[in-house]
């Protein structure tokens, strides 16, 4: 009990902080700019209307919700089977290459954006490869491109699922697949009806959790875009360094936030719909 | 049909041996149990039939079909499992129908199927329920059901009753027992319990190191055991150190110090150092000098004695070993530190090598 008591501090800093911050942009959001960074002192509703009124706000905004989710479709695809086997590799090699996965993930996005970038330099292989197989043409130049900062934010959402996946995958008793392979199913069909439902409920909770970290990333967005692709955070945080606009900035960040929440709500809602067996695994 | 053959089976994994090259046969509705200590290789063994674990050497064959290669939902086994292994995400009937869907059961067989082994294993109102939502004891039925529902020709069973407690352990086994003798399903079943084993199975094939040592009923085992491993794990013996003199008759004669006993001849004799075995339960004890009439004695003194009910364990410093005895607890020669005799039957003191 008296050690319980240890958490307070840490968790009012937090709370403290966390609505303090949110409470002056959200307020802020209300304020008119009057240039170099000042307010207005009345509310309006002036910023909001300046979002409805230019297409280019709701253009950034619809593309970072379909590059988050696109991007999110990839990763699953990529991170469902390889967490699987994973988790089904021999300890001492899963516990390896779970670790190189992590200390991939640690490195910081600015290295990781410059290593595409050379990866995809225009004269690279990968690059060679991407032409020849007729998917780009020959002017295409992997900086500034939606696909470029595509690859850049499934680069760096593969280690971040990675994690997640690997433990709902490990919480998976082996004896249940060596139950359905014994009793007639086979590998594929074990998957269908054992894996894929048993890490259903995890699989969601972690695909939310990516796509709330991809809307608001602006580091791969901004190095990979070139300046070409302004995503939300990339208009947010141009608004607020290039234009000291802070009130539309915060009006921007105001929307991205209650979208989020609200997709978030909604997700957790369907998903308790859809698999009554939610409680069952926790 | 279900008769099963192990030919010449192993396992290695790298340098460590799980499994020696193994042999045995198990006829049509027979239950036999695989019994010795964790890590013995039992469980190896029932995976490699069951097609979890490839063997690195030898055969399985069933009436004569050869399913080595086999994946395992090709066998025709079912199998319950030490954690039963319940689906979680399916309810009661789920889990039994399971088998019968990957089987291409039709609906409305299913269905019958189900009711049918809910009837079986006595739980007819439980199908609707989630595995989270039964008892332990409830479990294992339904992992039971489960295994046998698409009509396998041989059940596995992996320590299915560890996780029960005692009580409920022996309810459990009566109700086993009494389930696999009317289908009539070849049943090989792991277990490090020794009483276990003997209430449920037809044979017993004892596992020690990754060897079979001894695959017998549990009165063979237990009268006749073909190594010292076997004595000691199955019940509790004295094991003496002897030297081997010669036959005599129906009976070998063997020398522990400076007493000569009579021994039931061993199957084999390859060399002169051996031990003499005789089970507690087989040992008279009597004040010195009670006439015996030809049965084995040795003179001792009681060092200890421990009341336990319908015995009590006594043990005898004999011959500069200690010698454990159950004695009826009216034995008149029971007093401590007193000098006793020690005599038991020739027929029940066996000879073992290792």
């Amino acid at each position: 009990m008296r050690w319980g008591l240890l958490v307070v501090p840490p968790l009012l800093l937090t709370v403290t902080l966390l609505s303090g911050s949110l409470f002056i942009f959200l307020s802020s959001s209300l304020h008119e700019d009057l240039g170099l960074g000042l307010l207005k002192e009345e509310y309006s509703l002036y910023n909001f209307r300046q979002i409805l009124d230019y297409p280019s706000y709701l253009e950034g905004f619809f593309l970072t919700l379909r590059l988050s989710f696109y991007v999110c479709v990839c990763t699953l695809i990529i991170t469902w089977p390889l967490s699987y086997i994973l988790s089904r590799l021999p300890p001492k090699l899963s516990m390896l290459l779970v670790g190189l996965v992590l200390a991939s993930t640690f490195i910081s996005l600015p290295i990781k954006a410059l290593g595409l970038i050379i990866l995809f330099g225009t004269d690279s292989f990968a690059m060679e490869f991407l032409r020849i197989t007729g998917l780009v043409d020959e002017d295409f130049r992997f900086v500034g491109s939606l696909f470029g900062v595509a690859v850049g934010y499934t680069h760096l959402a593969i280690g971040f699922m990675v994690m997640m996946m690997f433990s709902v995958m490990q919480a998976i008793p082996k004896s249940l697949e060596e139950a359905a392979r014994i009793h007639g199913a086979s590998w594929g069909r074990t998957l269908l009806r054992v894996i894929l439902p048993l890490s259903l409920p995890g699989t969601i909770s972690a695909t939310l959790m990516l796509f709330n970290l991809l809307t608001g990333a602006f580091v791969s967005a901004t190095l990979l875009g070139g300046g070409k692709i302004l995503t939300l955070p990339v208009m947010i945080q141009q608004s607020i360094i290039l234009f000291n606009e802070y009130g539309i900035a915060a009006a921007l960040a105001a929307l991205l936030l209650v979208t989020v929440f609200a997709l978030n709500l909604l997700s957790v809602f369907a998903a308790s719909r859809l698999t009554p067996t939610t409680k069952v695994i926790a | 049909m279900g008769r099963l053959s192990l030919s010449n089976i192993s396992k290695k994994y790298g340098d460590f041996t799980a499994l020696h090259p193994s042999n045995m046969e198990i006829a049509d509705g027979e239950f036999v149990s695989l019994l010795g200590p964790s890590g013995c290789g039992k469980t190896t063994l029932l995976r490699i039939i069951a097609g979890l674990i490839e063997p690195s050497s030898g055969t399985v064959k069933v009436d004569d079909t050869d399913i080595t290669t086999l994946p395992p939902q090709r066998r025709g086994v079912g199998m319950v499992f030490q954690d039963y292994a319940l689906f979680p995400h399916l309810t009661v009937s789920e889990n039994i129908g399971f088998g019968l869907k990957e089987h291409r059961y039709g609906r409305a067989e299913m269905d019958a199927r189900v009711t049918e082994l809910l009837q079986l294993i006595k739980l007819p109102d439980i199908g609707k329920r989630l595995p989270v939502e039964i008892s332990g004891g409830q479990q294992q039925r339904v992992a039971f059901a489960r295994a046998i529902a698409h009509t396998p020709q041989i059940l596995l069973m992996d320590e299915p009753l560890g996780a029960l407690d005692l009580k409920l352990r022996e309810a459990m086994q009566l109700e086993l027992r009494e389930l696999q003798r009317k289908l009539g399903i070849t049943t090989v079943y792991v277990t490090h319990d020794q009483s276990e084993a003997m209430y449920l199975s037809n044979r017993i094939a004892v596992i020690n190191n990754g060897q079979i040592e001894q695959v017998g009923t549990g009165r063979e085992i237990y009268e006749r055991p073909a190594s010292r491993f076997v004595a000691e794990f199955v019940g509790q013996i004295n094991i003496l150190p002897a030297e081997y003199l010669g036959e005599e008759g129906d009976f070998c004669v063997v020398r522990h110090q400076d007493f000569s006993l009579r021994a039931v001849m061993p199957r084999s004799k390859s060399q002169n150092d051996c031990y003499v075995a005789i089970r507690p339960h087989t040992i008279g004890i009597g004040v010195p000098d009670t006439p015996t009439q030809g049965r084995n004695r040795i003179e001792g003194r009681i060092i200890s004695q421990v009341f336990n009910g319908n015995v009590v364990h006594v043990q005898v410093e004999a011959a500069s070993t200690i010698i454990n005895v159950e004695a009826h607890p009216s034995n008149d020669a029971l007093a401590d530190g007193a000098p006793v005799t020690l005599h038991w039957e020739p027929s029940d003191t066996l000879v073992l090598e290792t």
